[in-house]
């Protein structure tokens, strides 16, 4: 609550024991794993469509996609879905998707001013899907960009 | 805001143009329908309103001097001759054009059509509302000039807009410009524009303002008074200025000058003839006296030539013309426009209902309870309705695309000099918005075949006995759950020898292959094969047919040709009353449920992994044998198969191929949902439906499939 002005608030959770953040101008809403219907033929990082609301959104496995470790199985117990909506200014790239992570810890504000570069050495998760890391409570969390892992530019077949 | 606003204006006036069209073509039918002209006219009059309102300067322009013309042809003073209804129609392309895709060339492209215009009315330029000025008694200071107004070849490159001009003069006073084009042969016209104008108007304004006007083209323009009176006032003048209108020769000033003395007696013929900048100041001798004695003969000059001015002039009050368009409107059957997203929303909402009952309908056997299986029937019924209501929504009658055709068939008869008649039955026949949006093309490129290629020349109709004016019949109608389109021609037919001859030498056939007819028409449809014999700008470069099936294909229609030699063709397309829900078969393999159309399953049957393997992985179904897909595999399903399969046979092209899926669950009437753009390269998936219990089946396209297996083997 102390800094309340000019921040950004981000909603944190873990992946492989790690924090990450999303915008919570971005989430939609966190919501238990649901069934997922598999569609044949795509990439290993979408792991289906699931129906949300009635309407059917791709389900994405950030891991994956970014090249984290992914041995671990999600399963009931261990995750819930992050129902995200990405480039909401751009009508043309306008997309629902939904991500699955482990668990959601904290909402924070963040300060442009407290969000400093990766730094080189961390190469848990390539630069390119970040927008930054910042320290909260003795943790560091990185923030990741949502633009760069959810967009569509990238989908091969 | 403004934005949204010009998109619906936008909307609006493509309607009321597609409208107006539809009148034309009507009209030029029946020349006289009365019902027809003030539609032209109400149209033109909406459109100008609003492009007024929302400044588009140039479309209001125009849209007024087209509706002055109709509002004369309206009250019989001109009638719908060829060359009205064909610059109407110029209008209404020029229009379009200058609404959807506005272009560096536009204000040139106006002008000239402006120019045009006023070759058929002579006074199109008038402005909306007359001076009141005639009206007045008094005509004290009122003199009657003629102008003369000659540009040079270049005036529309010096930035000057003629039609201002013109308009400017209109104001000033009470008269009438006549537009006049050079003859070919006028040694005068060497280095001019293609046309001039001749004004006369009598106006109260002092010369040296009717000078202003010209300032920038004071040496093109020649301004004469003829007299120190308001001349309008004699009906005899009028009745001169009328003639003058109708010849096509320059008017000789003098002439008319002494024309106009003799109304007020003979005494200074001529005398009081001034020109050009040499008598700016009046020269009051006009014995006023002299008109008494005219006027005991005719008591009612001054109404009288009111009236013919008027009808000269097509002035009109702007009561008259608004009642004109409120009773049309109110005759007009009352309907509202919608945006699609509502509507998409709707059948999004009603979808959902659909779900939520299924849902409750499972609970209701789940848990045995009788009475809510009643109240799950009342629902039932319910949804239906809505259903089938939400979905009459999007229904709009096929009508709404007609009108395009018979342009094109009107616009590329004349060019090609074919005399053919278009006749259209079952238009009210009611489609899917989408259907319709995209059907147009490749239905334009089957009537533009017909018209080219079927349609022949008339020397040609002559010898075969046929009458002159060839047949393009468009039909449309119900069949079940689906819409039929026909297009049938009574033109020349397709040859099945010569495409035979066309297909061996392009290698679409083997010279051994005995192909029956219909075989031979459906190659039309292949890529590549033109059949054209002579290229034309209108159809013959080998993409067409195919691409017209193509695009049939994905709306989930079929089509196919039937054509005799010098009998005509007939092209006749099947198509689905819409696309947001289907009639599926739901099937799963493992856990995944898959749907597919019913509209493409032959049959269903029954296989073992055992059998299969005897017959070495052939399967032969009704003594055939069939192609088959493994679904399991396809979709790198893993786990154990059952027992026994089941097989889907569905209809591909002219044979049949089986789908090995591991049970049929039931029938399924699926709503279509998009997976979204993620899944927009999926090759053979073309969409999800969400099942009762919330879980999605996803949507099988089983002809993209079988399709990418072919090109796989």
């Amino acid at each position: 609550m102390e800094n309340y002005s000019n921040g950004t608030s981000y909603l944190t959770f873990l992946l492989n024991q790690e924090l990450y953040a999303y915008k919570v101008s971005e989430v939609i809403e966190v919501i238990e794993l649901q069934k997922v219907t598999i569609i044949p033929k795509t990439p290993p990082y979408i792991m289906g469509v699931i129906n949300f609301r009635g309407e059917i959104l791709p389900l994405i496995d950030v891991r994956k996609k970014c090249g984290l470790n992914a041995t671990a199985e999600f399963n009931a117990d261990n995750s819930v879905l992050i129902v995200l909506e990405i480039n909401k200014e751009d009508p043309d790239n306008k997309l629902t998707v939904v991500s699955i992570v482990n668990s959601v810890s904290d909402v924070v504000d963040v300060k442009p001013i407290d969000i400093m570069p990766i730094p080189d050495f961390d190469t848990k998760i390539k630069t390119e899907y970040t927008e930054g890391i910042f320290k909260h409570k003795d943790n560091f969390i990185t923030i990741l960009d949502t633009s760069a892992i959810f967009s569509l530019n990238n989908i091969k077949k | 805001m403004l934005e949204q606003f010009k998109k619906k204006y936008l909307e609006e006036v493509n309607d009321l143009l597609n409208d107006m069209e539809g009148s034309l073509l009507q009209l030029e039918q029946n020349p006289s329908s009365e019902d027809e002209i003030n539609q032209v006219f109400r149209v033109m009059h909406t459109i100008k309103g609003t492009s007024g309102m929302y400044e588009f300067k140039t479309v209001e322009k125009i849209t007024h001097d087209v509706e002055s013309i109709y509002g004369k042809i309206r009250d019989n003073h001109i009638s719908v001759s060829k060359e009205v209804s064909a610059i109407t129609l110029e209008c209404i392309d020029l229009l379009r054009q200058l609404l959807n895709a506005p272009g560096p060339d536009d204000d040139k492209l106006v002008e000239q059509f402006l120019a045009k215009l006023n070759t058929i009315s002579p006074d199109g330029n008038s402005k909306p509302q007359e001076q009141p000025t005639m009206m007045a008694p008094d005509t004290d200071g009122a003199a009657t000039y003629y102008v003369l107004f000659t540009p040079e070849a270049d005036i529309t490159t010096r930035g000057i807009n003629i039609q201002s001009l013109l308009a400017e003069i209109d104001a000033i006073g009470d008269g009438l410009t006549i537009p006049r084009s050079w003859s070919d042969n006028d040694p005068n016209a060497t280095g001019k524009f293609y046309m001039y104008w001749e004004s006369v108007f009598s106006t109260t304004k002092p010369y040296n303002e009717i000078e202003e006007i010209f300032l920038f083209v004071a040496d093109e323009v020649k301004i004469t008074k003829i007299a120190e009176k308001d001349l309008f006032q004699k009906e005899e003048f009028v009745a001169e200025i009328t003639r003058l209108q109708s010849t096509d020769t320059k008017t000789d000033v003098t002439q008319l000058a002494k024309f106009a003395n003799s109304l007020f007696g003979n005494s200074t013929s001529g005398s009081n003839l001034q020109t050009e900048k040499n008598q700016p100041n009046i020269q009051p001798e006009q014995p006023t006296k002299q008109e008494e004695p005219a006027k005991p003969e005719q008591p009612k000059t001054a109404e009288h030539s009111l009236a013919a001015m008027a009808k000269i002039n097509n002035s009109y009050s702007d009561e008259k013309t608004y009642s004109r368009s409120t009773d049309t409107s109110d005759n007009k059957n009352s309907s509202i426009k919608v945006d699609s997203d509502k509507l998409d929303e709707l059948m999004n909402l009603v979808s959902e209902l659909v779900t939520t009952k299924a849902e409750m309908l499972l609970l209701a056997e789940k848990y045995n309870i009788p009475e809510l299986g009643t109240i799950c029937e009342k629902i039932d019924k319910l949804s239906n309705k809505f259903k089938d209501n939400a979905l009459s929504i999007r229904l709009v009658p096929i009508e709404s695309m007609v009108l395009r055709f018979q342009r094109l068939v009107r616009d590329l008869s004349n060019e090609l000099g074919k005399k053919i008649d278009f006749v259209t039955e079952g238009t009210d026949t009611e489609l899917d918005k989408t259907i319709i949006d995209n059907l147009s093309v490749p239905l334009m490129h089957i009537i533009r075949n017909s018209i080219d290629h079927g349609i022949e020349s008339v020397e040609r109709r002559r010898e075969l006995h046929k009458p002159d004016h060839g047949i393009i019949k468009f039909t449309a109608f119900y069949s079940g759950s689906n819409v039929f389109i026909q297009v049938q021609d009574d033109g020349a037919g397709m040859n099945p020898e010569y495409l035979k001859k066309k297909a061996i030498e392009k290698g679409f056939l083997k010279p051994t292959e005995k192909p029956t007819d219909r075989q031979l028409y459906d190659l039309v449809f292949l890529p590549g094969f033109s059949t054209a014999q002579k290229i034309t700008g209108i159809s013959g470069r080998g993409v067409g047919m195919d691409v017209v099936k193509q695009n049939i294909i994905k709306l989930r229609g079929e089509i196919e040709m039937d054509s005799e030699v010098d009998l005509g063709t007939i092209t006749t397309i099947k198509l689905p009353l819409t696309l947001s829900i289907v009639d599926a078969l739901l099937v799963s393999v493992e856990t995944t449920l898959l749907l597919i159309p019913v509209y493409i399953i032959d049959s269903c049957s029954q296989i073992t992994r055992q059998k299969l393997e005897e017959d070495n992985g052939r399967f032969i179904y009704e003594g055939e044998p069939t192609t088959i897909i493994d679904l399991r595999k396809e979709m790198e399903i893993h786990g154990t198969p059952p027992e026994e399969e089941s097989v889907i046979i569905v209809n591909y092209k002219d044979g049949r191929v089986g789908l090995i899926v591991d049970k049929i669950v039931g029938e399924h009437q699926a709503v279509l949902k998009s997976l979204g753009r993620y899944f927009a390269n999926q090759e053979y998936i073309s969409g999800g439906s969400i099942l009762g219990d919330g879980s999605i089946a996803l949507v099988l396209d089983t002809n993209k499939l079988i399709r990418q297996m072919e090109k796989a083997n």
